[in-house]
């Protein structure tokens, strides 16, 4: 938010207010604020109209602060408390302008937490000194000159700033704890040094490849709007049926993913991926299986999982993962996956919202298996179910809960038998 | 005693003419008249038979001092306004311009222009060249903005084997004021100087703009900002390494000429940048230059026309507010 329209003024000139006193209404494109006076005075000057647009920031008007303000604020008489929009104006020492400084949030103009905090320039502006750091608050006389509206400087990284962050490799998501001291609250070149440097009072060591790996893969999938949706699933008939098979047998994530294939098969078009204005329909079921390794994970796809029988899938599955584990597979073996299976059950999880590679669109989660109390309407008593939650990472440009919900329960019916898997 | 950037022009004749029998002064009126502003004044009887008048023919002029030239002398020419130099096109672009890429010999000439605005000076008395001469190879283009430039690259234009351009701002003859011309420049020919230091934004700038840009960073430094200020001295060689430097430490620059906002030095400077400095801006480059029209006449015009300290100090808050 870079502006607001006054729309209501409850004061005039020469009114008395006492401070937090709501005096002035702005709306932004969100809601209607209230400004509260920032000290007990006298209304000396309003400079704003009601129905003007004004930046965050911009001076509204003056208050003649009573004499105990004065007294109780510190004010010194004799300097100047020049205000936004009106930099080097020479005000009254008792003056206080109607807008709130740096770190002061919650009192003046900061209506909502959603009010930003005024624009103040840069501190590098501020300071005389040369090449010095701001390391203190602007002072009153500090430049100030507002930013266009719409907000359109927000998020904006300058050539300089990129090439710094490519300098020292980093990325947009690295400047997430950076607060900017820009123009429209842009991080300068400054505030990413002064970040730099603060870094380095801590332990430092480079990560593996591996993390980094993970790290662009996350980073990556994280710029579309996921939803995870759960549901429990009973996993007794899957347990007898295990129990059932020579070995080697078949693990709770390959049942998963041969019913996520098979629930797939028939809707693909949960499975597509949003380019553009395009949705892409995969054209082979590959299932991606997540393997816990060193530092990271590893996704090996199991390729038409949803052509091959469960009993026929064990031995490559197995082949999979114990390569994964070995780092022994080649690339190829990672690419392609339209959907991948996750167990976090071995972390003792019940639940998660795992994110799916940036290829992919759903990622199946499947959760700790637990004994859960069900009702047996012929005993009429409870009886001890193995069950698991199965939770759907989605992306929401492609379907919504409903259809996600209705993908988890197709999967749930299919893993409820395991014998036509 | 004060020297006026006028004096230290005449200064710097009368002692290559002292020191090298090789100067001659050609140009109209220059002899016992003493130039259209005095700059030769004295001269011709300090230094009998060598600051010559010339016929009211600058294409001639200009050809007789590159013949000359070529036979091993180093005439200085003056154009009575920057404007009518143009009459001399040909033999300043084709002849001096190209003459040592052409034969091997070289064109040791210096065209001194006077330039630029004074109130009531219209189109024929104001124009400033230098962006006409910059874009030609092979010649040297000299805009000094102070006192002590005027006097030492004026000096080092006539030691120069090149063919020198040398631009000399009338608005700035009487005006400038220096306490003393010292005895050695304090940077080489082709260096530009910081004429003021600042962290915020860079103003590249020559001639007469320099002291209008200062006068913006003035009022500006009591606002909190720290303008850095360039003055080219000369735009021909460009000293872009100086600029590019400056730009990366303040990532803001807003080039500021006299000439037309069509191409030209201000034009150049930016393309550089914009290219070579990319990544060290945090905002889009700026330029101001005079309004595209020709010089009017009407002193409040004049004044309207050029750029001042009020639209540089706006350019400024506009690229600082970026």
């Amino acid at each position: 938010m870079a502006e607001a329209v006054v729309v209501d003024i409850a004061i005039k000139t020469g009114d008395s207010v006492k401070a937090d006193q709501d005096i002035i209404s702005v709306e932004t494109n969100k809601a209607v604020f209230n400004v509260t006076s920032s000290c007990d005075g006298e209304v000396a000057q309003i400079v704003v109209e009601r129905g003007g647009t004004y930046g965050v920031g911009a001076l509204l008007g003056y208050i003649e602060a009573t004499e105990a303000e004065v007294e109780k604020r510190g004010l010194a008489r004799a300097v100047a408390t020049a205000a936004q929009g009106e930099s080097g104006t020479q005000t009254n020492a008792a003056r206080l302008p109607l807008e709130a400084e740096e770190g002061d949030s919650g009192s003046a103009m900061h209506g909502s937490p959603d009010w930003n905090p005024p624009v103040w320039a840069s501190g590098k502006y501020a300071s005389e000194g040369g090449a010095g750091r701001m390391d203190k608050p602007l002072p009153a006389t500090a430049p100030v000159i507002p930013t266009r509206g719409a907000g359109a400087a927000n998020g904006f990284l300058s050539p300089r700033v990129r090439a710094r962050m490519s300098e020292a490799g980093l990325k947009e998501s690295d400047l997430a704890a950076i607060t900017g001291t820009g123009a429209g609250g842009r991080v300068t070149g400054d505030d990413l040094e002064r970040f730099l440097f603060a870094l380095q009072a801590n332990e430092v060591q480079p990560a593996m490849p591996m993390r980094l790996s993970v790290a662009d893969a996350m980073r990556r999938s994280w710029t579309r709007p996921l939803a995870t949706v759960g549901k429990l699933v009973n996993l007794e008939p899957i347990l007898a049926h295990r129990a059932a098979q020579s070995e080697p047998k078949p693990g709770p994530a390959l049942y998963a993913a041969r019913a996520l294939a098979l629930a797939l098969a028939g809707d693909r078009v949960s499975a597509a991926r949003l380019v553009g204005n395009k949705l892409v329909i995969p054209k082979a079921i590959d299932i991606g299986c997540a393997v816990e390794v060193d530092d990271g994970i590893l996704v090996p796809v199991l390729r038409k999982a949803d052509e091959r029988k469960l009993a026929e899938l064990v031995a490559p599955y197995r082949e999979l993962v114990e390569k994964a584990r070995k780092r022994s597979l080649a690339p190829e073996a990672f690419a392609g996956s339209i959907a991948s299976v996750t167990n976090y059950g071995p972390f003792d999880l019940d639940w998660a919202t795992p994110i799916p590679l940036p290829d992919e669109t759903l990622i199946l989660g499947l959760g700790s298996t637990r004994k859960h109390p069900e009702w047996d309407e012929e005993i009429e008593d409870w009886l001890p179910v193995h069950k698991a939650t199965l939770t759907l990472t989605f992306d929401h440009r492609i379907m919504d809960g409903g259809r996600a919900g209705r993908l988890v329960a197709r999967i749930v019916e299919l893993m409820g038998k395991p014998e036509e898997l | 005693m004060a020297v006026t950037y006028l004096e230290a022009i005449r200064a710097a004749q009368n002692k290559a003419l002292a020191e090298d029998e090789r100067v001659f002064i050609y140009g109209q009126d220059v002899g016992a008249f003493g130039g259209a502003f005095k700059a030769t004044k004295g001269l011709a009887a300090a230094h009998p038979g060598r600051v010559l008048d010339s016929p009211i023919s600058e294409d001639a002029s200009i050809g007789l001092a590159i013949g000359a030239a070529i036979e091993g002398m180093r005439p200085i020419i003056e154009m009575q306004f920057a404007d009518f130099s143009s009459v001399a096109f040909s033999q300043i672009v084709n002849q001096a311009g190209t003459q040592f890429y052409r034969t091997g010999v070289h064109c040791p000439i210096v065209v001194r222009l006077p330039s630029g605005g004074t109130p009531g000076g219209g189109p024929f008395h104001s124009q400033n060249m230098e962006a006409i001469y910059a874009h030609y190879p092979g010649l040297v283009v000299m805009t000094p903005a102070t006192v002590e430039d005027a006097y030492h690259l004026l000096l080092e234009g006539i030691a120069l084997d090149d063919p020198v351009i040398y631009c000399e701002h009338k608005h700035l003859y009487n005006h400038l004021k220096a306490d003393r011309l010292p005895e050695r420049s304090d940077l080489p020919t082709n260096k530009a100087r910081i004429t003021r230091a600042g962290r915020d934004a860079t103003v590249v700038t020559h001639g007469a703009m320099l002291h209008e840009a200062l006068t913006a960073a003035g009022d500006l430094a009591r606002e909190g900002w720290q303008i850095e200020v360039i003055d080219l001295r000369v735009v021909k060689p460009l000293d872009t390494e100086t600029i590019l430097a400056s730009v990366a430490r303040t990532g803001r620059l807003l080039a500021v000429g006299e000439n037309m906002p069509w191409g030209g030095v201000s034009a150049e400077v930016v393309a550089r940048v914009a290219s070579e400095g990319f990544s060290s801006l945090d905002a889009p480059p700026r330029r101001l230059n005079c309004k595209d029209t020709p010089v009017p006449y009407h002193p409040n015009l004049w004044a309207a026309h050029r750029p001042n300290t009020v639209e540089i100090t706006r350019e400024l808050k506009e690229l600082l507010r970026f």
